[in-house]
């Protein structure tokens, strides 16, 4: 007699978890996209690379808690072998997003890092010349390390390698996840 | 080499966290390789290939460097992982590992080709500019190419021909 209404309780919770399995990724990736327009739209400069670190970092939750709804209703209709929705293709979802996120936000950091590195060069500015002449041209001189060049440039590059990396950990992790 | 590691966290975790780590370690060779470009590409050899050309350019063995250590850890992860398959979590290192030596390859495949590349377009014949110097351009283009290659052959016989606890076949 009590056997049923726990199943019933378990059911209701897989369900919940295999919608929170769909919707959690995009979700995150709303956050994340209205994130960076409002504050594209209130400092109406070009996002940092922090904001994109965070970007990254929110998609990435959603992606990893994703996972781990999706697998626990995958779980649920395995061990129990009842129907309580599209499990699998939960679970697919997110390994194909984990997989287009992990790519993206590996390639972010190596192009980050190298757009660091050209910041380091310094291009000269002309001043205009008054008699007609032609500026001599002055080749472009490489700014010494500093601490703001660090926080501002390498830093956060080498942060979306790490982030990239806890990612695809974590992810392979919640997707492999077994039934309790 | 990795027992005390594998005995403290287990030999998933650290199969896993090999290649990670090679990535990591990849990605700061590649800023090293590309901070001493800027110092053969800037100053006095701004704008002047000729000039560039009579350099070593540490550039590209520290690009090699990285893509080894990333071939080399995804090699160690792959043979490490090779007997794990009791579970879920096993399987999927097992997975990634071999997912992680065949983007390895593909990384190498890029280098050498781009090396190649870039090297082979810029020497103009008949343009008059100064011949290249040779000894630079063995150091700086066909020893890279040779080890690149070197570097593959090694992690795919590694990684698909010498296996290790493979059960015999009759």
């Amino acid at each position: 007699m009590t056997k049923a209404p726990i199943s019933k309780a378990l059911a209701k919770s897989a369900q919940r978890n295999l919608g929170l399995g769909y919707a959690t990724p995009i979700v995150g990736g709303v956050v994340a996209l209205l994130l960076g327009l409002i504050i594209v739209d209130i400092t109406h400069t070009n996002l940092d690379i922090w904001i994109w670190v965070l970007i990254q970092f929110i998609l990435g939750t959603g992606l990893v808690l994703g996972t781990r709804f999706a697998t626990a209703a995958y779980n649920f209709s395995l061990t129990s072998a009842k129907r309580v929705g599209a499990t699998r293709g939960a679970r697919n979802l997110n390994l194909v997003l984990g997989i287009i996120w992990s790519a993206i936000v590996t390639i972010m950091a190596f192009v980050k890092g190298s757009d660091a590195v050209q910041r380091m060069v310094i291009y000269p500015r002309y001043a205009p010349v008054k008699d007609g002449s032609a500026p001599t041209p002055t080749p472009p001189h490489i700014e010494p390390f500093n601490a703001t060049a660090m926080w501002q440039n390498f830093v956060p590059a080498f942060v979306l390698i790490v982030l990239a990396v806890v990612g695809i950990y974590l992810l392979l992790a919640e997707r492999s996840r077994e039934a309790k | 080499m990795f027992n005390a590691l594998e005995n403290k966290f287990g030999r998933g975790p650290v199969a896993l966290s090999i290649p990670l780590l090679g990535l990591v370690v990849m990605w700061l060779l590649t800023i090293l390789g590309m901070l001493s470009d800027l110092y053969t590409n800037y100053g006095v050899y701004w704008d002047n290939y000729a000039l560039q050309q009579e350099l070593f350019h540490l550039s590209t063995y520290l690009f090699l460097a990285g893509v080894t250590i990333l071939g080399f850890s995804a090699v160690v992860a792959r043979r490490m992982a090779h007997s794990l398959t009791s579970n879920r979590w096993e399987s999927a290192i097992r997975g990634f590992t071999l997912v992680a030596v065949i983007a390895a390859l593909i990384i190498c495949t890029i280098f050498g080709v781009g090396i190649f590349m870039s090297n082979f377009m810029r020497v103009s014949v008949g343009s008059g500019q100064p011949a290249p110097n040779e000894l630079m351009r063995i150091v700086n283009v066909y020893i890279p190419i040779v080890l690149d290659a070197a570097v593959m052959v090694f992690l795919i016989l590694r990684a698909f021909v010498n296996k290790v606890e493979e059960p015999e076949d009759d």
